[in-house]
C-alpha cells in the first residue's frame, strides 16, 4: 500500500479544510479560547497538540485489536494523559520560558475534545499509518485556527505579532487606541464564529 | 463459513464467504479490504479486563517515573536559571542569553543573607529560599544594578487575582529609592494581568521613593491616572485585582523587610556583619529597636527589669536579641 494513497492523503488533507476539528467538527472551542491572546503560545499549543494526537493516534491504533471494548475510553485517556505528561516535562527541561507561557494549558490538552474525538472516531477503527496522518492532519487543522486567530487577537488586542510591534507610532499619535476587548476570552470566542462564518460562505456545501 | 472484513475507508466491518471485489459499504477497492482474524482471546471477558488494566498503569507508570527522573536534572538547572535571570531583571539587566546569566548573576550579586522576623542573620543561603517561605524568612542579595548602584534585592510574595505573584524589588541599602523591579504571576489573565510580567509595567517603578511622609513603605499601586503621589505607581488598565495584588505585595512585603531589619539599623552593614559587631558600636541602636544599650552592660530594656545583660537574656520574654548573641558569642 502506497505511503499517500488516495485514502490517506484524504486522511491528511480533509481536516485542513472540509472537516475542519474546530469549525466543521466544533471540538477543541475551550482551549482555543485560552491561548490565543497571542500568536506565540497559539503556535505552540498547536504544535504540542499535533505532536500528541499523531502519537496518540498511532498508539491506540497500534493496540486497537487489543483494547477491550467496556474500558476503551480510559486506555484512551491514559494513552492521551502519559502523551500529554511527557510533552510537558520535555518543554519544561528543553523549552522552558515556552512551557511557564502555557503554564496549565498543556495539562489540559488532555481534556481536549480532538483527541478524544479522533481516537474514538478514527484510530481505533484504522491502521496505524492512516491514523497517524489522520493525527497529524487534525492537530494541523485546530492549529491553523489557533494561528488565524491568535494573529487577530494579538495584532488587534496589542498592536504586536509574536511580541514585536507592527502598528506604527505614528497610528497612536493619531488617536488609534488598541481594542482591549481583543484580549478577552469572549472576543476569541466571536473571532472562532466570524471564522467559521466566512468558512462556510467559502464551502457552499457545508451550509 | 464466513470470514470477517473490514474496510478501511469506511472504517466498517462486513461478513463474506470470501474477499469481495469491493467493499460493499462504501464501493472501496480490495487495496482497503483486509480479512479480520479471529482472535484466541476473549478481549472483552472480565478476566482480560483486568489484567489489561492491570499491566497497563504499571507499565505507564514505569514510563513516566523514568522520563521524570532523567529530565529532573534539565529542569531544575532551568529553573534555578530562570530564578537567577528575574533576579537580574531587578536589578535592571534584562534580556540577556540564557548562557550567560550564571556570569552575570556572580558578576552582580556580591553576597546574600537570611534575616528572620525578630531580626537575626543568617549569612549566605538567600537564593535556596524558596518563595512560599517569604514571610517566616527574609532573604536578601546585596548585590549592584546595570548601572553600578549599590541595591539589596528584596524577593517579595503575594496574591492576585487568580493566583500566587512574587517579585523581586531592587531597593537602595537605606531603603529609600527603588531601583528597579520584577514581577511574574501563576495565572494571571493573558493580555491584562499577565502585563505586570512585562517591562513596561515594571519599569515605572524606578526611582520612586520607597517610604512616604510618615517614615512607614508607601510604595503601592493604585488605578492608572489616580496616581497622587510619587510613591502611587500606575497599574494595568482592566487589571484592577492584579493591580492591587502587586500593589499589596510591594506595601506589605518591602514593610516586612523594614522590620526584620530595624528602621534605624543600617541594613547594608546587617547583611554583611552579625548583629554582635553591630551592638559593639555604642551608636548602634538594634535590630529589635528595644533600644537597648549593649556596650554599658546595663539593660535598656525596661520591662525585664533586671541589672545585667546575662540576666536580662536569660529571660524568655526578654527581646533584647542582639544582646543574647554576644552572650551566646561569649560562651563559646
Amino acid at each position: 500500500m502506497a505511503l499517500l494513497s488516495k485514502a490517506n492523503k484524504e486522511a491528511l488533507i480533509s481536516p485542513l479544510n472540509l472537516n475542519n476539528p474546530v469549525v466543521v467538527q466544533v471540538l477543541g472551542i475551550c482551549s482555543a479560547l485560552a491561548v490565543t491572546a497571542q500568536l506565540e503560545p497559539a503556535i505552540v499549543m498547536g504544535l504540542s497538540v499535533t505532536i500528541i494526537t499523531a502519537f496518540s493516534n498511532l498508539i491506540i491504533s497500534l493496540i486497537r485489536n487489543s483494547i477491550p471494548n467496556r474500558i476503551r475510553i480510559i486506555v484512551q485517556l491514559v494513552v492521551v494523559a502519559a502523551l500529554v505528561t511527557i510533552v510537558s516535562q520535555v518543554l519544561k527541561a528543553f523549552a522552558y520560558d515556552v512551557s511557564v507561557q502555557l503554564s496549565v494549558y498543556v495539562g489540559l490538552i488532555i481534556t481536549n475534545c480532538i483527541l478524544m474525538g479522533r481516537l474514538e472516531a478514527f484510530a481505533m477503527m484504522n491502521k496505524p499509518w492512516p491514523s497517524f496522518l489522520d493525527g497529524i492532519g487534525n492537530g494541523i487543522g485546530y492549529a491553523i485556527i489557533l494561528v488565524i486567530v491568535g494573529f487577530f487577537r494579538e495584532l488587534l488586542g496589542a498592536g504586536t505579532l509574536l511580541g514585536f510591534q507592527v502598528v506604527p507610532q505614528w497610528c497612536y499619535d493619531h488617536g488609534y487606541v488598541n481594542n482591549g476587548m481583543m484580549t478577552m476570552p469572549a472576543m476569541s470566542l466571536i473571532l472562532v464564529g466570524c471564522v467559521i462564518w466566512a468558512h462556510r460562505a467559502y464551502n457552499k456545501d457545508l451550509q | 463459513m464466513a470470514k470477517k472484513f473490514i474496510c478501511s475507508q469506511c472504517g466498517q466491518t462486513f461478513e463474506a464467504a470470501s474477499m469481495p471485489d469491493k467493499c460493499p459499504i462504501c464501493g472501496a477497492d480490495t487495496s482497503h479490504l483486509s480479512e479480520v482474524k479471529s482472535k484466541g482471546i476473549n478481549t472483552n471477558g472480565n478476566v482480560y479486563t483486568i489484567c489489561y488494566a492491570a499491566v497497563m498503569v504499571v507499565l505507564v507508570a514505569f514510563l513516566l517515573a523514568f522520563v521524570s527522573s532523567a529530565l529532573k536534572p534539565a529542569q531544575d538547572a532551568n529553573v534555578a536559571i530562570d530564578k537567577k535571570k528575574q533576579i537580574l531583571a531587578s536589578l535592571n539587566v534584562r534580556g540577556i542569553a540564557k548562557s550567560d546569566v550564571e556570569a552575570k548573576f556572580d558578576e552582580l550579586i556580591q553576597e546574600t543573607c537570611v534575616v528572620t522576623p525578630d531580626g537575626q542573620v543568617t549569612e549566605g543561603g538567600a537564593f535556596e529560599v524558596e518563595t512560599k517561605e517569604i514571610g517566616e524568612k527574609f532573604p536578601v542579595y546585596k548585590a549592584k544594578t546595570a548601572a553600578g548602584d549599590e541595591a539589596l534585592v528584596l524577593p517579595l510574595k503575594g496574591r492576585g487575582l487568580w493566583g500566587g505573584l512574587w517579585g523581586y524589588v531592587a531597593v537602595t541599602p537605606d531603603f529609600q529609592k527603588v531601583l528597579g523591579a520584577y514581577f511574574d504571576h501563576e495565572s494571571e489573565t493573558a493580555g491584562l494581568g499577565a502585563l505586570i510580567k512585562e517591562e513596561k509595567f515594571q519599569s515605572q517603578f524606578i526611582g520612586h521613593p520607597v517610604m512616604g511622609a510618615d517614615g512607614k513603605v508607601a510604595l503601592t499601586v493604585v488605578k492608572k491616572g489616580a496616581s497622587e503621589a510619587e510613591t502611587q505607581i500606575d497599574g494595568v488598565t482592566g487589571a484592577t485585582l492584579t493591580s492591587k495584588g502587586v500593589g499589596e505585595m510591594v506595601l506589605s512585603g518591602i514593610q516586612q523587610y523594614v522590620d526584620a531589619f530595624g528602621a534605624a539599623a543600617n541594613p547594608a552593614d546587617a547583611c554583611s556583619q552579625s548583629e554582635t559587631k553591630c551592638c559593639d558600636k555604642p551608636e548602634c541602636v538594634c535590630a529589635t529597636k528595644r533600644g537597648c544599650a549593649c556596650q554599658d552592660g546595663s539593660c535598656g530594656d525596661a520591662a525585664c527589669n533586671c541589672a545585667s545583660d546575662a540576666q536580662c537574656c536569660a529571660k524568655e520574654e526578654c527581646s533584647c536579641a542582639c544582646v543574647k548573641n554576644a552572650d551566646l558569642d561569649k560562651e563559646q
